[in-house]
């Protein structure tokens, strides 16, 4: 009981937890490989994190707005890639335009599904990401695609750099400032965060909760959709197997950052702390030359892991 | 005859209206496959059915009685495939094939206890502690078999999986008994009623004095148990296991269940008869796709759209309750 009342503690402490919990990851890495500790292994790290922390972006508006998850965002990921290669010989905004409004419209269809359909929105995401992903492959014939035209322009939206940062990079952190700035500042997180708290009063006190929680969807697919023309820039290629479970990972670094199932309560700079985490462990794994069958098993202890310290937070 | 008010009337009413539909859509359906495709109206082309419906067969069993209760379990595919992994391997070191099973189907239900301490001690949403336990075993199994499948041999196994007893095959004998059984609990003893209460209003049956906690371990430690006697009989049928056998099975499962009636979004609701419907109602979709020839991918798109469409009425039928 006493070790469970400082686990409480430790956990309670916002940030404390997670930032002990990265400096000991950090630590053991460093002490076991001098690889780990450079300028290029920590760009290295940060592009690793940019493709799911676009996501991520977008799932932990879902989560704060009490919306519970969006699981069909790995395969709006790989489809929306595609529809980005397939519109290529239109041009590069157009193919560009298109893949994001892919990504919109699916995530307009989850909100639709969950807000006015009320149906529970883990089951509606997951099948609406097994018919995307369906849809992926009769795209795509089941086989890769490579990317024929403005071939220069996708890889500098791949691997260019400005300042020595990588684009990718760059892109995050803007997209990350921006959402922080309109949480923060805007009727967009007052919202968010109020239909998250408490849908009945924000229904009470005018606030169009239905409409609210369909935005919520539009941006997770639109990060989404997003992260899936940055993942076909760095690869050359549109797979439509990508992002196959990108969705756990993703997960796991939100709610590890202190977002709550329940909705309404953590930040969005605790995700950046949670993918941090998790991003570091991931490239620590692989530079220790880690087995990728055991990634996988660790990232599922990790996964139930935060969602422990989730529970334990939420029954403060 | 116990006593019914008037909101559970209307309940028993829809209920049985649904499902009624659900054996015409099914009727109909048959009669469609047979008059467009020949292949489809073969006695061969039956067995083949009866043997991709008993695997999603005995595990919609488990998933059933979960949802009843409430609960969520996607591990099942995970655990299908450490069960047929367990099998394959215990086999070649020679252990007697009655014993393999017995340990097979042993190992199997730890994952269940594994998942029922996450969740009733660790109180842990059932949705997030099943997908973890589906990810890690599905990761050990890759670790244990480094990605390659095994194969083995053993009659009796083999009989379980194929075998003919009176030419009905075994695997079909084997899931009538196991729906028997469970019908029998579910409907006419006080553990279904039970499970029924702690579904529909968990607080009232702790308060009437249920223990929650044992019947959730209870119950998940069976719905592992109803996959790895799934896994048993699929090693069986291939004599040999895969590392990647039941990938994604556990949602066709649950789209099967909740089809059959059996709701996500509410517990308590929900019969075990509505899961045959269900079951073979994706099943008989399943082949006969194939056997016209829709390619795999559609057919993936077919099998989420029927899964939406079964939650959305799902979703339209507890609104209609919250009504009534």
């Amino acid at each position: 009981m006493i070790l469970k009342n400082v686990l409480k503690k430790i956990v309670n402490i916002s940030y404390f937890g997670n930032f002990l919990i990265a400096i000991i990851i950090i630590l053991i890495f460093a002490l076991s490989s001098s690889n780990f500790l450079s300028f290029q292994n920590a760009i290295a790290i940060a592009l690793g994190i940019t493709i799911s922390g676009v996501m991520a972006i977008g799932m932990t508006i879902v989560l704060l707005s009490g919306s519970v998850v969006d699981l069909s965002i790995g395969a709006i990921m790989a489809a929306s890639g595609i529809v980005t290669v397939n519109t290529l010989k239109y041009g590069l905004f157009f193919s560009i335009f298109s893949g994001l409004l892919f990504g919109v419209f699916i995530g307009f269809l989850n909100g639709l599904f969950v807000a006015k359909g009320k149906i529970n929105p883990l089951i509606t995401t997951l099948g609406t990401g097994m018919i995307v992903r369906g849809f992926a492959y009769v795209f795509s014939g089941g086989s890769s695609q490579s990317i024929s035209m403005n071939t220069e322009a996708f890889l500098t939206l791949g691997y260019g750099r400005i300042l020595g940062i990588p684009i990718p990079v760059l892109i995050f952190i803007l997209l990350f400032i921006v959402t922080y700035l309109l949480i923060k500042y805007t009727i967009f997180g007052r919202n968010i965060y109020a239909i998250g708290g408490n849908p009945k009063a924000s229904l009470l006190s005018g606030i169009k909760v239905d409409k609210w929680r369909m935005i919520v969807f539009i941006v997770s697919g639109f990060t989404a959709a997003l992260s899936g023309i940055m993942m076909i820039a760095q690869m050359r290629m549109a797979l439509p197997s990508f992002g196959q479970g990108i969705e756990f990972d993703v997960l796991t670094a939100v709610v590890l950052g202190g977002v709550t199932f329940a909705g309404g309560q953590g930040t969005i700079l605790g995700t950046l702390l949670g993918l941090i985490i998790v991003g570091t462990l991931a490239n620590g794994l692989v530079i220790l030359n880690v087995n990728s069958f055991w990634q996988q098993v660790i990232k599922g202890i990790i996964l139930l892991i935060a969602v422990f310290i989730d529970q334990l937070r939420t029954k403060r | 005859m116990k006593p019914t008010f008037g909101k559970q009337k209307i309940l028993i009413e829809k209920g049985r209206w649904s499902e009624i539909i659900l054996w015409l859509v099914l009727i109909a359906m048959i009669v469609i496959f047979c008059s467009i495709s020949k292949d489809f109206r073969t006695l061969r082309n039956l067995i083949s059915i009866s043997e991709s419906i008993v695997t999603f067969g005995i595990m919609a069993v488990g998933a059933t009685i979960i949802l009843i209760s409430g609960g969520l379990d996607l591990s099942i595919g995970s655990t299908l495939c450490l069960a047929a992994i367990a099998v394959a391997t215990l086999s070649n070191l020679a252990i007697p094939s009655g014993l393999v099973i017995i340990l097979a189907l042993v190992i199997g239900t730890l994952v269940g206890l594994i998942n029922g301490i996450l969740i009733v001690w660790g109180k842990i949403n059932s949705f997030i502690a099943t997908l973890a336990t589906m990810i890690i075993v599905r990761g050990l199994i890759y670790v244990f078999t480094n990605g390659l499948s095994r194969s083995f041999s053993s009659p009796l196994i083999a009989a379980i999986g194929k075998g003919r007893l009176f030419e009905i095959p075994i695997p079909i004998i084997i899931t009538i008994f196991l729906y028997l059984i469970i019908y029998f609990f579910l409907e006419k003893t006080g553990f279904g009623s039970d499970v029924r209460a702690i579904g529909g209003n968990s607080e009232a049956a702790r308060l009437v004095g249920i223990n929650i906690r044992n019947y959730s371990l209870v119950l998940y430690m069976f719905s592992a148990f109803t996959a790895s006697l799934a896994g048993v009989i699929l090693a069986g049928r291939m004599l040999s296991a895969q590392p990647q056998m039941g990938t994604g099975y556990e949602l066709q499962v649950i789209a099967a269940v909740v089809l059959g009636g059996v709701s996500l979004t509410m517990g308590g609701v929900g019969k075990l008869h509505g899961t045959i419907v269900g079951v073979l109602l994706l099943g008989i979709l399943s082949n006969g796709l194939s056997m016209l020839n829709v390619g795999s991918f559609w057919q993936q798109i077919a099998k989420g759209t029927l899964f939406l469409v079964a939650v959305f009425f799902d979703s339209l039928r507890s609104r209609s309750y919250k009504k009534a």
